[in-house]
């Protein structure tokens, strides 16, 4: 085996490779990283036995063909070398010596046979191609809305519904609620459902680019869910259990609507939760005729006060949330204006886009 | 920056140990660089003691890895009473009580049972080794709760326990659809029970298992672990209590289960039915519908043959049957007896030459070779070469046979069961004494088996 990459070439392609190595994994092969060197492509691939990633690799000259797994380490020795080329050979161990100007590295090689990863069934249910800034906006929307915590499982990850020309998606850890439902010009035979993993979630964001003329497919198993883009192929393991149902939380009725400008109050509820407790980071929302005062009181440490113009008309209310589930939702969204809509300070609170339905988030108060 | 370690460190616990962090909520701490000391201050000498004695070797590995520092050495005081009190800690410290509302998430739970659809009343073949189980399950099909509750059904493997059991799942669920089942094995119960514990959901568990309207437990023998079957207990308890229909199966009666009393007297508290392995007429009729099932015309001497070779269990007899079906599909030949006795080699090599072997042909190599008469051998005459001959006889049919003690006594002319044995007893002896008789023993076998 031998080939030559510039480090431009192969350094990113394995960074990326590392988000998706098993941390403390029992299985020792799965701490490495497999190459397989083929007549044009090096393929870089790494798992954690949920979710697995092949990269593909265009590189500078390939000699030999070969495959050969190697410690993760690597990754750190790439980044810190030079910019110039890197030449993989094997040698007659079937170890790796990996030279760049004047550094020589040699790496033990694992068996390759040895390596497993995850393999999509021999089924293939349907495929779905989309925009991959289509796809980001939607994980965008609602992923920092799931549970951080696997405790419960179902809410561990993103639910994403296919059905006819739709897809709905929803994330939520009990306290707040995020949903999206959007059309896509292609059409699903079949009613899909599936909850997938967050870390699968959150390495899909930072992969997928912001860009219409770029397709990612999808490919729906009954267990498990496949990305492909250009160059690189992600399979992750699906969460096989029941999402909650909810559509049954999502209020209907309110009694008081305000029209909100984001960015103003995305600084202003940045600006108090500096002085909010450590532990609840709650703060308090009163609304009064065409005005919002956001504020905050810890008790022997001080006090915040933020007053902004908004258009309200209903009666005088307060109620208290956590300042964390605001943030998260002002700076994901992107528009210029919100509406909070309201019941009282026990009930749930519905903010979403003026005069649009397809994003919803739904806030539970605080009680005091 | 002590207390900032001090905060990690009670961060840490508060996440990772509850159980510790319930005595150290009102400690204080911080390290002393020169002496090399973390100094843990408690309220009182209980919390002092329960500390020490218990969580002190987690604590210094949390601080370790805290501190960066493998060598200090953690202390535990109790706070000393300050001498006076401040002004501060005079005022009556006031907490607001703030509690995050939840959203009131409901998870559907899925009742759509995982039966299996093969399994149904119309295909199962009744005799009379399982008539009344097959009756005790109709009836608790038909109204599930109102009669046989709990219905415990047991027998050996192969028999049809987990046919009737999917049998009674498919026809509630064919009948009222809107009925919530659920089908199981003891094994699933459990892998569930652990994962619903692990995920602290036992809730969810609980409210699954104790609103169904019809439990069905295969192989409840697997049935172990403390809080998996503590957890079948109360479910049991709750199902039983609201008239919901159980119905487990096992390969042995509930009063011979490794189980808790408790639970094997709640399974004896209702119907216990056996299915016993087929008889001849049986057997017969199953190959006869299985043959009728895939439109294939096999001969009645073949089915017979089968019956009678095949005779452990009904899962074999469907081996057996598949067996003859495809060699003579593979093959493109004909059913034929030879094929048969083909299929019934691959199946059950064991069964199917023991079988052969029947006593009188035993009786007659050996009379022959002693050049005694077959009758002699059941007589009840005692000259030396007739009674070795017997024994011999005897001995042979033990080791190639499945026939009972009591069984080759009663071929024998009618003999005691320890006649058999000493019979036994005694060849077993000679055979290991005297080089000869292992040889004669061996020839007597050799010409049985040809």
């Amino acid at each position: 085996m031998k080939f030559i990459a510039k480090k431009s070439e192969i350094s990113e392609p394995l960074s990326i490779s590392s988000y998706f190595i098993a941390t403390g994994s029992t299985i020792p092969v799965l701490s490495n990283i497999l190459f397989e060197v083929k007549k044009d492509i090096v393929n870089i691939v790494s798992t954690d036995l949920d979710i697995s990633a092949k990269i593909k690799c265009k590189v500078q000259k390939i000699e030999e063909e070969g495959k050969f797994a190697l410690n993760k380490k690597i990754v750190s020795t790439i980044k810190e070398f030079p910019d110039a080329d890197i030449v993989f050979q094997s040698d007659k161990n079937d170890n790796i010596k990996v030279t760049c100007l004047k550094s020589e590295y040699k790496f033990i090689s694992f068996p390759a046979e040895e390596f497993t990863t995850l393999q999509p069934e021999d089924k293939k249910l349907e495929t779905i191609k989309l925009p991959q800034r289509i796809l980001l906006n939607i994980l965008n929307l609602v992923s920092y809305a799931a549970l951080k915590e696997s405790s419960k499982r179902n809410l561990n990850g993103v639910f994403i519904k296919f059905e006819g020309k739709n897809i709905e998606v929803v994330a939520t850890d009990a306290h707040r609620l995020a949903f999206y439902k959007t059309e896509i010009k292609e059409t699903v035979k079949t009613k899909f459902e599936y909850i997938i993993p967050l870390k699968t979630v959150n390495e899909l964001i930072k992969i997928i680019k912001d860009d219409e003329e770029k397709f990612i497919e999808i490919n729906l198993y009954d267990k498990v869910i496949e990305f492909k883009t250009e160059n690189i192929e992600i399979i992750s393991r699906i969460i096989d259990e029941n999402y909650p149902n909810y559509k049954q939380v999502i209020p209907k009725d309110f009694i008081a609507k305000a029209i909100i400008n984001r960015e103003e109050m995305l600084s202003a509820v940045k600006r108090v939760i500096t002085i909010t407790s450590e532990k609840s980071k709650v703060i308090s929302l009163k609304f009064e005729k065409n005005k919002l005062f956001i504020s905050t009181a810890v008790q022997d440490e001080g006090e915040a006060l933020e007053e902004i113009d908004i258009k309200y008309d209903g009666d005088s209310m307060e109620v208290s949330y956590n300042a964390i589930y605001l943030i998260d939702v002002l700076k994901t969204v992107k528009d210029d204006e919100i509406e909070i809509n309201l019941v009282s300070s026990m009930n749930p609170g519905l903010i979403k886009i003026p005069g649009r339905e397809e994003f919803i988030y739904i806030i539970m108060p605080i009680r005091k | 920056m002590t207390s900032n370690i001090w905060y990690t460190f009670i961060y840490k616990i508060k996440n990772d140990f509850p159980n510790i962090y319930i005595w150290l909520e009102n400690a204080n701490g911080y390290y002393d660089k020169n002496d090399n000391k973390f100094i843990i201050e408690v309220p009182d000498a209980f919390h002092k003691k329960t500390l020490d004695e218990k969580y002190k070797y987690e604590l210094i590995s949390i601080l370790r890895e805290i501190l960066n520092n493998d060598e200090f050495s953690l202390v535990i005081n109790v706070k000393p009473e300050p001498l006076f009190q401040t002004k501060k800690n005079n005022i009556p410290k006031i907490t607001i009580k703030e509690k995050q509302i939840t959203l009131p998430l409901e998870t559907k739970i899925n009742y759509i049972p995982n039966l299996n659809t093969a399994f149904k009343f119309d295909n199962f073949i009744v005799g009379n080794s399982n008539k009344f189980t097959h009756a005790a399950c109709k009836a608790v099909a038909e109204s599930p709760g109102q009669t046989y509750n709990p219905l415990f059904i047991y027998g050996g493997v192969g028999l049809g326990k987990t046919h009737l059991l999917h049998a009674i799942g498919n026809f509630v669920y064919e009948h009222n659809p809107s009925m919530r089942i659920i089908i199981t094995t003891a094994e699933m119960f459990l892998s569930e029970v652990v994962r619903h514990i692990n995920e602290k959901r036992m809730d969810e568990f609980k409210e699954k298992y104790r609103n169904v309207d019809l439990l069905l437990v295969d192989d409840i023998q697997y049935l172990k672990g403390e809080s998996t079957t503590e957890e079948f207990f109360h479910t049991f308890n709750e199902l039983h209590l609201r008239n919901k229909q159980i119905v487990a199966t096992s390969d042995s009666p509930p009063s011979e289960l490794k189980l808790e009393e408790r639970l094997k007297s709640r399974f004896s508290s209702g119907i216990i039915a056996d299915i016993q392995p087929p008889d001849f007429e049986l057997r017969v009729a199953i190959l006869k519908q299985k043959a009728k099932e895939i439109n294939r015309v096999i001969p009645d001497n073949i089915i017979a043959y089968i019956a009678e070779y095949v005779d452990t269990n009904v899962r074999a007899l469907g081996s057996t049957f598949k067996t003859l079906i495809s060699l003579s599909d593979l093959n493109n030949v004909e059913i034929s007896m030879e094929l048969a006795k083909q299929a019934v080699k691959m199946t059950n090599p064991v069964k199917e030459f023991s079988k052969k072997i029947s006593i009188d042909m035993i009786q007659q190599v050996v009379a022959e070779y002693f050049n005694i008469k077959v009758q002699d051998l059941s007589s009840k005459k005692r000259p030396e070469n007739i009674a070795l001959a017997r024994q011999f006889a005897m001995y042979i049919t033990r080791s190639l046979t499945d026939y009972s003690l009591v069984q080759i006594g009663q071929y024998f002319g009618g003999k005691d069961h320890t006649t058999v044995m000493h019979a036994i007893d005694k060849i077993e002896k000679l055979i290991e004494k005297n080089e000869n008789y292992k040889v004669l023993l061996n020839e007597l076998i050799a010409r049985i088996q040809k």
